[in-house]
């Protein structure tokens, strides 16, 4: 049975399997390993998920969601149609497509997997994404974070050097900060710190508010056909500006043809303070490390934002140094999860390799303070685990009762850095009862243990009670049941996917949908009349008119792609009559 | 305090690579994700043993715990929560440490007393912007510097009730820049308590105003209670003291809900173990922060922070 590794990103998917000591992606139905992580419903009502779904995000914008990785561990949905669809059934329906690809790939069922989450994720995010994993049928083994992954495919080709290095994740939608020890055959991360809202797609909504800005296009007429290609054309102009210094935004909003020329400068001004949003947890990692910028060996950049030419440029005013670039910030996280997974499974391809991670954030209780006179106050912090200590970790505390007599104590567990409980993130509540009539003030034992995986386990004893109060996660928000898991994965069992087999037609078609809303008038016809043709040739079910059709469309689309594309038209598309389509 | 040696395997040294070489070893057998309870005790023993003063006959370490007590204990006006730096953090660059020697580039400084003593910079937000912004931020030991500077600046202003007035944004425009909301429990410790709830609540105003969404919704609390307020219904001061209110709803009428710390026994310690903590320092009462919060209100000086709730 293979143990595999996934990146479950907040762009972009990947699934890796480990054979003869190497880390390998598994392509998928497109022969892409990047599975774009878009969830659109399909006009049948079946599902698509990756880059068909992506290319819908344009032409239907109200039957695809995207960047749902931000909204893990909350109550958010998201209405597709009929049904609205919680973070974790969008990231289950990736998690699936990704399962069928690497089946596919392998051919034998895939069931283990280790999936790499941010450093920073909290609590009830790491919980939804196991939730993900076993609505889609997967077993999730372990998670690992993702910087840590990083590292772990970046160290171990290197295993027997010593030195430190400071991974500077950057992705679609999380920045974390990791900072690596390795010695002796011992991965050692030293302290994490990140922004769990600070991503690519933050950057890529600055170029598009200052586009709007700049040619006075209020965001509030925009429809959300508009707002959808907006993304996209300052998603490619963010791209554009990492080689280029100048580019050209060409596109149709709001029923105005908009040709817009934007330079880095203008980009890099706009994105202000997001610039010193990086900094912040690199210099509390640093802190917790106890280490001083020139300390670092190496920096190691991870994740497709870090392209950006300007976060080269800041790191190496930071660290004195140039960041390793030859490394694949797209998959190296995907490659490390492959690596993790196969030290889990004590593949003898890395033999002796252990690996230590550190728990982030501080976890603790909400504390009353005698203020004397018999008063209290609540609200206050007090944390058991503090940020950054090495796991797996177990640390018990014995409270006390406020007063002789109480019945009851409730233990609100809360994670974050402030001291105050109110600006920290609140986890879950345990009420412990206590023995009737005490004349004492009773004592609570207080265990705190935090596992590998980065999933915290509470729990609460009355000294000299055998009785084990735990927390019981399902009662917080933002996280499902037990039943509920049960419920929703027969549900989910149930949506279709489109077959695999036709994913090239939903592609191709998908890909001219969104040309065409992009498009103006010329250009505008000749893809409405490839969407014909090709519609056509699919339902004549005649494989041999279909196969020479998708190559010409996908031709004129890579021509498309690379802007002022003309349809060749296919001699044989003489017979086919344009008023005879079958598309009304 | 041997254990911990026949723990890594070997005998007591402060040759901090011998120390990592024994925990690298062990950490074979004690495997983190297959023996986490082996993991932990590998662990602490090889924590204690890096800490450079712990050799076999080195006196006992002084419990962490003692000074915050001693924090908590009721100070004399005026250097309330300043007095210990919290022993578990790794201490931060001081300014003196960093003056502008270390710097190769001053500018920072110098910008920094340009707008702080400019009234006509101080109330331009685009000065404030223009003024966190540029590469020169990325030079960790010139940031800190003048982030000290900027803190100990402004918070002598309040103490002294210069009442210098900056734009409205400037305290957010500072906090998204530095990151302070995120680590309030730092300032606490190294600024007067009634400064940094100032500065917190200005700047969660501030990002409210701007529509950040870094800031919780609810107002922010001061840190210190006048002693009154627990019991007269209002946890925590302000409208989150709403909030707590309907979140225990009838509770509240059964049972106290909170615990004490009673000790702490993983350090084996009976330093938490009283159960009355000493008063806090009492603030002036919360009425205080709903008027013009960006100033401190000039007839609150004369009892200056720690007194004012008195009368």
């Amino acid at each position: 049975m293979n143990l595999l590794g996934i990146d479950l990103g907040t762009t972009n998917s990947l699934i890796t399997v480990q054979h003869q000591g190497k880390v390998r992606c598994i392509p998928n139905a497109l022969g892409s390993d990047l599975t774009p992580s878009v969830v659109g419903l399909d006009d049948d009502g079946s599902i698509l998920v990756g880059a068909t779904a992506k290319q819908r995000l344009v032409s239907h914008p109200d039957l695809t969601a995207s960047v749902f990785k931000r909204d893990m561990g909350t109550d958010k949905v998201v209405q597709l149609g009929k049904r609205a669809f919680r973070a974790e059934e969008l990231s289950a329906l990736v998690l699936r497509s990704l399962k069928a690809d690497a089946e596919a790939f392998l051919g034998e069922p895939v069931e283990d997997v280790v999936i790499s989450v941010p450093a920073y994720f909290h609590e009830s995010q790491r919980r939804a994404t196991r939730d993900a994993a076993i609505l889609a049928g997967l077993k999730p083994v372990r998670l690992v974070n993702e910087p840590t992954a990083a590292s772990i495919a970046y160290a171990v080709g290197r295993l027997e050097e010593e030195g430190t290095c400071l991974v500077l994740d950057l992705g679609g939608g999380t920045f974390d900060v990791t900072i690596l020890e390795l010695f002796d055959r011992t991965m050692e991360v030293r302290a994490s710190a990140g922004d769990s809202q600070l991503g690519g797609e933050d950057f890529a909504k600055r170029l598009a508010d200052l586009m709007l800005k700049e040619n006075g296009i209020d965001p509030a007429d925009l429809s959300a056909g508009d707002k959808a290609v907006v993304a996209r054309m300052s998603e490619a102009a963010k791209i554009e500006l990492t080689d280029g210094s100048t580019t050209l935004v060409e596109c149709r909003i709001h029923g105005r043809d908009l040709a817009w020329p934007v330079s880095r400068d203008g980009f890099e001004g706009a994105c202000g303070d997001l610039w010193s949003r990086l900094l912040l947890p690199v210099e509390r990692a640093l802190s917790d490390a106890r280490l001083k910028p020139q300390d670092i060996g190496e920096v190691l950049l991870v994740g497709g934002a870090t392209r950006m030419p300007r976060i080269h440029t800041l790191t190496r005013k930071l660290f004195g140094k140039d960041a390793r670039t030859d490394i694949d910030p797209d998959r190296v996280v995907a490659i490390g999860a492959g690596v993790q997974a196969a030290l889990v499974a004590t593949n003898d391809a890395f033999g002796d390799v252990v690996m230590t991670d550190v728990c982030p954030w501080s976890l603790g209780l909400d504390l009353a303070e005698d203020t004397g006179g018999g008063s209290f106050t609540t609200g206050h912090f007090h944390p058991l685990i503090e940020r950054n200590r090495t796991i797996p970790v177990s640390v018990s505390e014995n409270l006390s009762a406020l007063r002789p007599g109480q019945k009851l104590v409730e233990l609100e567990v809360y994670q974050g850095e402030s001291r105050q409980v109110a600006n920290n993130k609140k986890l879950g509540t345990i009420q412990v009862k206590l023995p009737p009539k005490s004349k004492v003030k009773e004592i609570v034992e207080v265990r705190f243990t935090y596992t590998v995986d980065g999933i915290l386990e509470v729990e609460a004893r009355v000294d000299g009670s055998e009785t084990l109060e735990r927390l019981v996660i399902q009662q917080t928000p933002g996280l499902l049941g037990e039943e509920e898991i049960a419920r929703r994965l027969t549900e989910i069992a149930h949506l279709k996917t489109a077959p695999r087999e036709r994913a090239e037609y939903r592609d191709l078609l998908a890909r001219l949908d969104a040309h065409f809303a992009m498009s103006l008038k010329e250009r505008r016809q000749q893809i409405a009349l490839a969407m014909r043709l090709l519609e056509a040739t699919l339902e004549s079910q005649d494989e041999d008119r279909f196969r020479p059709m998708a190559r010409r469309v996908r031709a004129f689309l890579t021509q498309l792609d690379e802007d002022r594309g003309v349809f060749d038209f296919p001699d044989w598309a003489q017979d086919f009559d344009p008023d005879e389509d079958g598309k009304g | 305090m041997s254990d911990d040696w026949e723990i890594l395997g070997i005998d007591p040294t402060d040759d901090l690579a011998q120390i990592r070489r024994a925990y690298s070893r062990a950490l074979r057998i004690h495997r983190p994700d297959t023996d986490p309870k082996g993991f932990q005790r590998l662990r602490e023993a090889y924590e204690r043993c890096s800490e450079p003063s712990y050799a076999p006959s080195a006196p006992p370490k002084m419990d962490p715990t003692a000074d915050l007590l001693e924090m908590a204990a009721p100070p004399p006006p005026r250097t309330e929560t300043r007095s210990a730096p919290a022993p578990p953090e790794p201490p931060r660059p001081t300014p003196l440490a960093a003056t502008p020697e270390i710097l190769d580039d001053p500018s920072l400084l110098l910008a920094w007393d340009t707008l702080w003593s400019d009234p006509s910079k101080r109330w331009d937000r685009r000065a404030w912007e223009r003024f966190l912004t540029g590469d020169h931020w990325w030079n960790l030991d010139a940031r800190h510097a003048v982030e000290d500077q900027i803190l100990s600046d402004m918070e002598s202003d309040w103490s002294r009730m210069e009442n210098r007035a900056i734009h409205n944004d400037a305290k957010f425009l500072l906090d998204r820049h530095f990151g302070w909301w995120k680590r309030d429990q730092e300032l606490y410790e190294r600024f007067l308590a009634g400064f940094v709830d100032d500065l917190l609540i200005c700047a969660q105003r501030g990002g409210l105003r701007n529509g950040s969404e870094d800031y919780p919704t609810a107002p922010r609390a001061p840190l210190l209670q006048g002693p009154g307020d627990a019991t007269s219904g209002s946890d925590t001061g302000g409208s989150s003291g709403e909030s707590i209110l309907s979140k225990i709803g009838w509770w509240r009428g059964l049972v106290l809900l909170m615990v004490l710390i009673r000790a702490c026994s993983y350090l084996g310690s009976d330093a938490h173990s009283s159960p009355s903590r000493p008063a806090p320092p009492v603030l002036p009462p919360k009425q205080w922060y709903s008027g013009s919060v960006d100033r401190p209100i000039p007839g609150y000086s004369e009892t200056g922070p720690g007194k004012g709730n008195a009368r």
